[in-house]
């Protein structure tokens, strides 16, 4: 039996449903020229929809988290959903950081309308250049000058008076009040000269002791006066520091009554200002001082250079919306903590580390309160504490500024504790599928902080409205990237590319980020040739290219097999060997590489044994699949009686592991050849995952397994019989390469589609499979008669060697149904 | 004697104005007025250093300070006073020989004259300056200029006058001073009060009676930063009444001889 005759009871491929094709007609237009870019978001209605609600909806925890694959174009839907400005969740402010007077330590926030902030940070600079220049002035006046000395006047004089009242009374006693370089002495007078040591010695000892015992009554009223001099210096400090207020308010009141009439309407700002004009009037000294500094500095710039050092009254204008239109919508690509929620900065002064509020510097979150605060959830769960602050931040509604160090009291410096500042916005993560369902899995808080999806399409149907619009997508990618116009049958081939890409002839890849690579690489390619328009050429030489750059190691995996290193047939005949296909998986390319597959079986009761799981090379899909084709076997040809077998199943020169289902029906091939000893077809290879009812079921990598088959025939030389058998569910898939497609038109090459095991053993041990008769038996010579005939003789073979009989082979029945505790695979075969 | 010499100066070879300077009890601030006023003059300056008896008295066995910071009694030691008169002597030196240079004043330097010699001073021929005493009150410090925008002068016709007006003049037409207090008990000529208003000076007259009433005058407000008398009110009030004013204000006094 041939194939060909086989063929009545298989599908046997023609080259038009091999590659779904673009046709002209699907495509009304002759170069992109012709159309008009996309405006909707087109084929994301879904994503876009659940944007719009979460956006709109204003409870708490309605962050959104966009998911998609990476390069689906979920940034791209986001400028779409944000291009003509972004609602405001509420009134855009500035938010200011400004000196807490009675604790600097705390900083105090000051939330102004939009362009505010801005305003009074300058107003604040203009009122200390201001008191630097009025507070000299007004202390420089002769008014105050004088009233300053007639307090100094008033002082002295009530010093003086009291001791020359003291100085006079000695006087009239002889003796003299002098002023030492740390306070008075008394010495003995006599003709209005002091005695010198000799002069006292020779007095009479009664003057002596008279004059001693008056020195001694002087003395104590000279310490009565000294005594009161710290309270009259005290109470001149004092009038000092009144006639200092009094001059001082008469500026500052001025200035500070002209800012309170500014911002009359904003009484957080007029406590400030109040805050800052009592702070002021008692560091009059501080502004007399640098006043008269600036002023004997340079001419010019240097009130202003002075003004800059009193930062106390600076204004830190942290959020500056002033130039904000519509809410902002703010894209932290590096979500780190700090990034988030900002940090206080330090200045090294002395070898010490200071700072204050000045050096508070904004994060994201500030930037976009009042907006949309976009971040990509990956980067925030790689980033240490990014993702617990995240939270953390979206429960209390606040944005606390606070470092690391003071979290977990590390902190060695001086550190501000800046009052917290309300939030009201909406992060919108975005990721990949599995992060949203594994946080969604594991993080009990996720889902009453994110509790909006917006899941992005990652392919749509191909239909003539789609294509259509697709066309349109690329037009507008065209214009985003200042591409050249692309010709229809380019816009084809890009659309086939897309197909292809997903693996199904049937849909068109909604991967935006690929589309768009591919379409500048075109771009790259016509424009080499000095082209105006993008040719079909172009976009597969775009294709070619990008293949030729990571194809290497296909290339060597098939110099292996035509060197007859890795041994797999494509022509002849074999017992108990198939030519099974796998797919090589690199990142985003993949390629198919046929891999022998081999069987034996033998009397023994270890039912079939996967040596790939046996060696630990096999995983634990690939298992599945042996047990199910050991399943088939025995509830086709054992219902009712014992099934002595063991069976052996290998992939020759696998050493790099193995799984998935999809060499089950190679596999089964394998097994039914080894029991019957009917020789497998080798210009044949297989794939296809089957159930225990023989049904073939759909694999992935179809496109690829088959031209890895192909390029091994073809550089053997094609001989005409060669091809491969799919599963028929996968025939939607195709999208071969043009090269197949030539090979199958010119009879060189096939592709048969099977829905059945025993459509594909047929083709491969080129033998009728056999149906019962009326008896219930099977014809002697079909496949299936064989394979009871072996059946029948093994329970013989079984009976004569007894129940005793150990297994030569050594292996337990059920060895399969063990869990895998094998190495991960690296070769996947299935989809 | 202890001289220094700028431009070879002496007595004999110009006027000269005579600093009394007593190390330990001036505002040695006031001394560059001495050297300003020297320089309109185009005098020289002579430092005097006067002694005031501290160190004889501290001779006596049971001398003895009240602090003027606690009220505590101590020892008055001689060592203490002599290591403190001239650690001030040394300053007031530097700062005299730094202001001379800077306005290109001849001035010298003499110390351990008795306080008596100031009568000797102005029989020279000699003016006597005596520095504003030194202030506990934390005033300011100010300026030169800014210590002769205010000054009190004593007027009574004799010849020291003409030469006082002469300076006032110089002041007055540098912009240095501004308001000047005219004391005395006899008739000031229009032609003063003319030539110091000429140059936008505000001329007030105080008519006292008595020398107790101009004592009074002088040491009541408003305050200025310097006194001007004639050289011959001093054979009137005598050297303690000088030293006296002195003491009750803040400001220096220029004795014209």
């Amino acid at each position: 039996m041939t194939a060909e005759e086989m063929t009545g009871r298989t599908q046997k491929l023609a080259v038009e449903q091999l590659y779904h094709s673009c046709k002209k007609e699907d495509l009304a237009f002759e170069t992109t020229e012709d159309l008009a870019p996309l405006e909707d978001h087109f084929g994301q209605d879904r994503a876009a929809e659940a944007l719009q609600f979460g956006i709109k909806m204003k409870h708490e925890g309605y962050n959104l988290f966009l998911l998609g694959s990476t390069g689906v174009g979920k940034h791209e839907l986001l400028e779409d959903l944000f291009e003509g400005g972004a609602e405001a969740i509420s009134p855009p402010v500035d938010w200011c950081y400004v000196n807490n007077f009675d604790s600097p330590h705390k900083p105090i926030i000051l939330a102004l309308p939009a362009g505010k902030g801005r305003l009074l940070r300058s107003d604040m600079l203009g009122a200390v250049e201001d008191l630097l220049v009025s507070i000299p002035a007004a202390f420089q006046s002769e008014d105050y000058q004088s009233r300053l000395q007639e307090m100094a006047e008033q002082y002295s004089q009530r010093e003086q008076k009291a001791f020359q009242a003291l100085g006079d009374k000695a006087r009239e006693k002889n003796v003299a009040l002098i002023q030492t370089p740390s306070g008075y002495t008394l010495a003995p007078l006599k003709d209005d000269k002091i005695l010198s040591p000799t002069d006292f010695e020779a007095l009479p000892e009664e003057e002596k002791q008279q004059t001693l015992a008056v020195i001694d009554e002087l003395k104590a009223e000279l310490k009565t006066i000294v005594r009161q001099l710290p309270l009259w210096a005290r109470e001149g400090r004092e009038n000092m520091r009144n006639l200092n207020r009094d001059f001082s308010r008469l500026v500052i009141d001025q200035l500070f009554n002209e800012l309170g009439d500014k911002y009359r309407e904003l009484p957080e700002v007029l406590a400030y200002l109040n805050a800052v004009r009592t702070h002021v009037s008692e560091n009059v000294d501080t502004f007399r001082q640098a006043g008269e500094e600036g002023a004997q500095g340079r001419k010019s710039g240097a009130i202003p250079s002075k003004a800059a050092e009193f930062t106390e009254y600076a204004v830190n204008v942290l959020v500056d919306n002033s130039e904000l239109t519509s809410a902002p919508v703010v894209y932290e690509d590096n979500p780190s903590f700090i990034n988030l929620i900002g940090r206080v900065e330090h200045v090294a002064e002395y070898g010490t580390l200071l700072t204050n509020f000045t050096l508070i510097k904004p994060g994201a979150f500030h930037r976009a309160n009042g907006g949309y605060l976009i971040l990509d959830a990956a980067k925030v769960l790689s980033s240490p504490f990014a993702w617990d602050t995240l939270k953390r931040i979206l429960r209390a509604r606040e944005v606390r500024i606070q470092s690391l160090e003071q979290m977990f009291s590390f902190a060695s410096t001086t550190q501000l504790e800046p009052e917290p500042i309300p939030l009201a916005l909406k992060v919108i993560l975005t990721g990949d599928r599995y992060l949203y369902y594994l946080l969604e899995q594991y993080d009990p808080e996720f889902g009453q902080l994110f509790k909006v999806a917006a899941d992005m399409a990652e392919e749509i149907s191909r239909s003539p409205e789609s294509l259509g619009l697709f066309a349109r997508l690329i037009k507008t990618l065209q214009i985003r990237r200042n591409l050249l116009p692309f010709h229809w049958q380019a816009v084809a081939r890009v659309i086939e590319q897309c197909s292809r890409r997903i693996e199904d002839g049937e849909k068109i890849s909604m991967h935006v980020g690929y589309l768009s690579d591919l379409l500048c690489e075109s771009d790259f390619f016509a424009r080499q040739r000095n082209g105006e328009l993008v040719l079909v050429e172009d976009v597969t030489n775009a294709v070619a290219a990008g293949i030729y750059r990571v194809d290497q190691l296909r290339q060597k995996s098939q110099e292996y097999i035509l060197r007859d290193i890795q041994l797999v047939d494509t022509d002849g005949e074999s017992v108990a060997q198939v030519n099974g296909l796998a797919v090589y998986q690199l990142g985003q390319y993949g390629f198919g590489k046929p891999s022998r597959i081999t069987a034996t079986a033998r009397l023994g009761s270890a039912g079939i044994l996967d040596i790939e799981r046996e060696a630990r090379l096999g995983g634990k899909i690939h298992s599945k699949g042996v047990m199910i084709i050991s399943s088939f076997l025995a509830n086709r040809y054992a219902r009712d009686r014992p099934f002595p077998l063991s069976a052996t199943l290998a992939f020759e020169q696998s050493y790099g592991g193995i799984d998935g289902d999809s060499a089950s029906v190679a596999e089964l091939a394998a097994l039914i050849s080894a029991l019957t000893d009917i020789p497998v077809d080798q210009s044949l290879a297989v794939t296809g995952s089957v159930n225990q009812h023989g049904q073939v079921q759909a694999i992935g990598g179809v496109n690829e397994k088959i031209e890895g088959f192909f390029d091994v025939c073809r550089a053997r030389g094609l001989s005409g019989r060669q091809g491969v058998i799919i599963p028929a569910a996968n025939v939607a898939h195709l999208m071969l390469r043009h090269d197949i497609l030539e090979a199958v038109n010119a009879g060189q090459f096939q592709v048969y589609a099977i829905s059945t095991v025993d459509q594909g053993l047929e083709l491969l041990l080129k033998t009728a499979v056999g149906d019962k008769n009326a008896a219930g038996e099977f014809p002697p010579q079909s496949i299936n008669g064989k394979v009871v005939a072996r059946v029948e003789e093994l329970i013989r073979l079984h009976g004569r060697y007894g129940k005793n009989s150990s297994d030569a082979a050594g292996g337990t029945e059920g060895r399969n149904s063990g869990d895998d505790n094998g190495a991960s695979p690296e070769v996947d075969d299935h989809e | 004697m202890n001289e220094v010499h700028a431009q070879e100066p002496t007595p004999e070879n110009g006027k000269e104005i005579c600093i009394a300077i007593d190390p330990g009890g001036i505002n040695q601030n006031s001394l560059c007025v001495a050297v300003l006023i020297a320089e309109k003059l185009k005098a020289g300056v002579y430092g005097l250093v006067v002694d005031n008896g501290l160190l004889q008295v501290a001779q006596l066995p049971f001398a003895t300070e009240i602090l003027i910071s606690c009220g505590n009694e101590r020892e008055l030691a001689t060592d203490r006073i002599d290591v403190f008169h001239r650690n001030c002597l040394l300053t007031i030196t530097r700062m005299i020989e730094q202001s001379a240079r800077q306005r290109q004043v001849r001035y010298r330097m003499e110390s351990a004259a008795p306080l008596s010699s100031l009568h000797l001073v102005l029989s020279r021929g000699q003016s006597l300056f005596l520095p504003a005493l030194k202030s506990r009150f934390p005033v300011r410090l100010r300026t030169d200029a800014e210590q002769l925008r205010i000054i009190k002068w004593v007027y009574d016709g004799s010849v020291e006058c003409e030469r006082s007006l002469a300076l006032l003049e110089e002041l007055v037409r540098a912009g240095i001073t501004q308001t000047i207090f005219l004391l005395g008990k006899c008739a000031v000529p229009q032609r003063v009060i003319a030539e110091l208003s000429r140059y936008g000076a505000k001329v007030f007259w105080l008519h006292t009676d008595s020398n107790a009433d101009l004592f009074k005058q002088l040491v009541s407000v408003p305050t200025a930063g310097l006194m001007l008398l004639p050289g011959s009110l001093l054979e009137t009030i005598g050297e303690w009444q000088l030293l006296q004013i002195n003491r009750a204000t803040a400001a220096a006094i220029l004795v014209v001889s």
